[in-house]
């Protein structure tokens, strides 16, 4: 069942889905007027150090995502 | 009792779990594939219980919010299939890969922004999978020095188990010992239990290599399995990884978040 085309149309439309149903999980606590508010914790260290750690949360995610896009490992 | 929000989201479940099984076959990496949908469903379920839901007019417990889930993981991947169908390609693992890593990444946000909790908390996150991903590491490598047979078999998918495993005991490790609560996940609580039978209240941390041994004899299980059947052994892998990764997953976060 494995084929070693790559399919990034496909893959596209799947994270296209996922988009739209994580947004459908999550309507009720979308913010309804967006800022640029970085105010957490209080100070510029802490503000940063929570930058940093969502940052190594999110990279590896869009990291994986380019990898489903472009892989052609199947 | 059942109530009938959730008797509808398990039919819708039931429903398209059976669409979706007969469209694909299991393979090593609907295992790793079915990661991102669990983590979703976790943060579905803290995110229920911050009263995020409460607006809708029928009560949602967690148990609805779980079937529902299911729903959207399984539907969204059977129509991504049939979306591969009508182009001449064969079914893929990383669709459902691709919408759960989508989901859990805008639910994760607007949970992480919702929530009110002290900032420097979301070190846990980072902390947590690296610890049990390199826990996972050794006990794969100590597994394949005693049976090949399981690397050989599972793979990446065996390696991802035992690290499902691992962040149960540390999730839980983080929760009771650092953050002050009491719950623990799947695999602590029957390890609690036991050192409890045996009259030792243990220090969560010390029981991480009672975790990789239960992962290496899981994951070694599951290859045995494997080799006989191979579908057989893969969903028990399957399954197993989702309940343990599932737990975990809402023990660390609904701790982290709501303290």
């Amino acid at each position: 069942m494995s084929s070693y085309i790559r399919d990034p149309v496909g893959t596209g439309v799947a994270v296209l889905i996922g988009i739209v149903f994580g947004v459908t999980l999550a309507a009720p606590m979308l913010p309804t007027h967006l800022s640029l508010g970085l105010e957490v914790g209080g100070d510029r260290i802490t503000a940063l150090l929570v930058l940093g750690t969502l940052g190594l949360v999110a990279v590896p995610v869009g990291v994986f995502l380019l990898y489903l896009l472009i892989s052609r490992m199947e | 009792m059942v109530t009938s929000v959730e008797a509808a989201a398990m039919l819708a479940a039931a429903l398209m779990g059976g669409l979706v099984a007969r469209l694909a076959v299991p393979t090593r990496r609907t295992v790793l594939a079915a990661g991102p949908w669990t983590v979703t469903a976790a943060l579905a379920v803290v995110a229920a219980r911050m009263g995020a839901y409460d607006a809708l007019a029928v009560e949602i417990s967690s148990r609805a919010v779980i079937a529902a889930v299911a729903a959207l993981a399984t539907g969204s991947w059977a129509g991504s299939i049939h979306l591969a169908d009508l182009r001449g390609l064969a079914y893929r693992d990383r669709y459902l890969a691709a919408t759960g890593s989508a989901a859990a990444v805008i639910l994760g946000g607007a949970v992480l922004f919702q929530a009110d909790f002290p900032p420097l908390r979301l070190a846990w996150f980072v902390i947590a999978p690296t610890a049990a991903a390199l826990l996972a590491a050794v006990g794969y490598f100590l597994l394949g020095l005693v049976y090949t047979d399981a690397l050989a078999e599972l793979r990446l998918a065996g390696l991802y188990t035992l690290g499902a495993i691992a962040l149960d005991g540390v999730a839980s490790a983080v929760v009771v010992e650092q953050l002050g609560g009491t719950r623990t996940g799947l695999v602590t609580t029957a390890l609690d239990w036991l050192a409890g039978m045996a009259g030792v209240d243990p220090f969560l941390w010390a029981l991480l290599p009672g975790h990789v041994v239960v992962g290496m004899a899981f994951v070694g299980a599951c290859g045995w399995a494997s080799k006989r059947s191979h579908a057989v052994g893969l969903l028990v892998a399957l399954l197993g990884s989702i309940a343990v990764l599932w737990a975990a997953a809402v023990l660390l976060v609904a701790t982290v978040l709501l303290g």
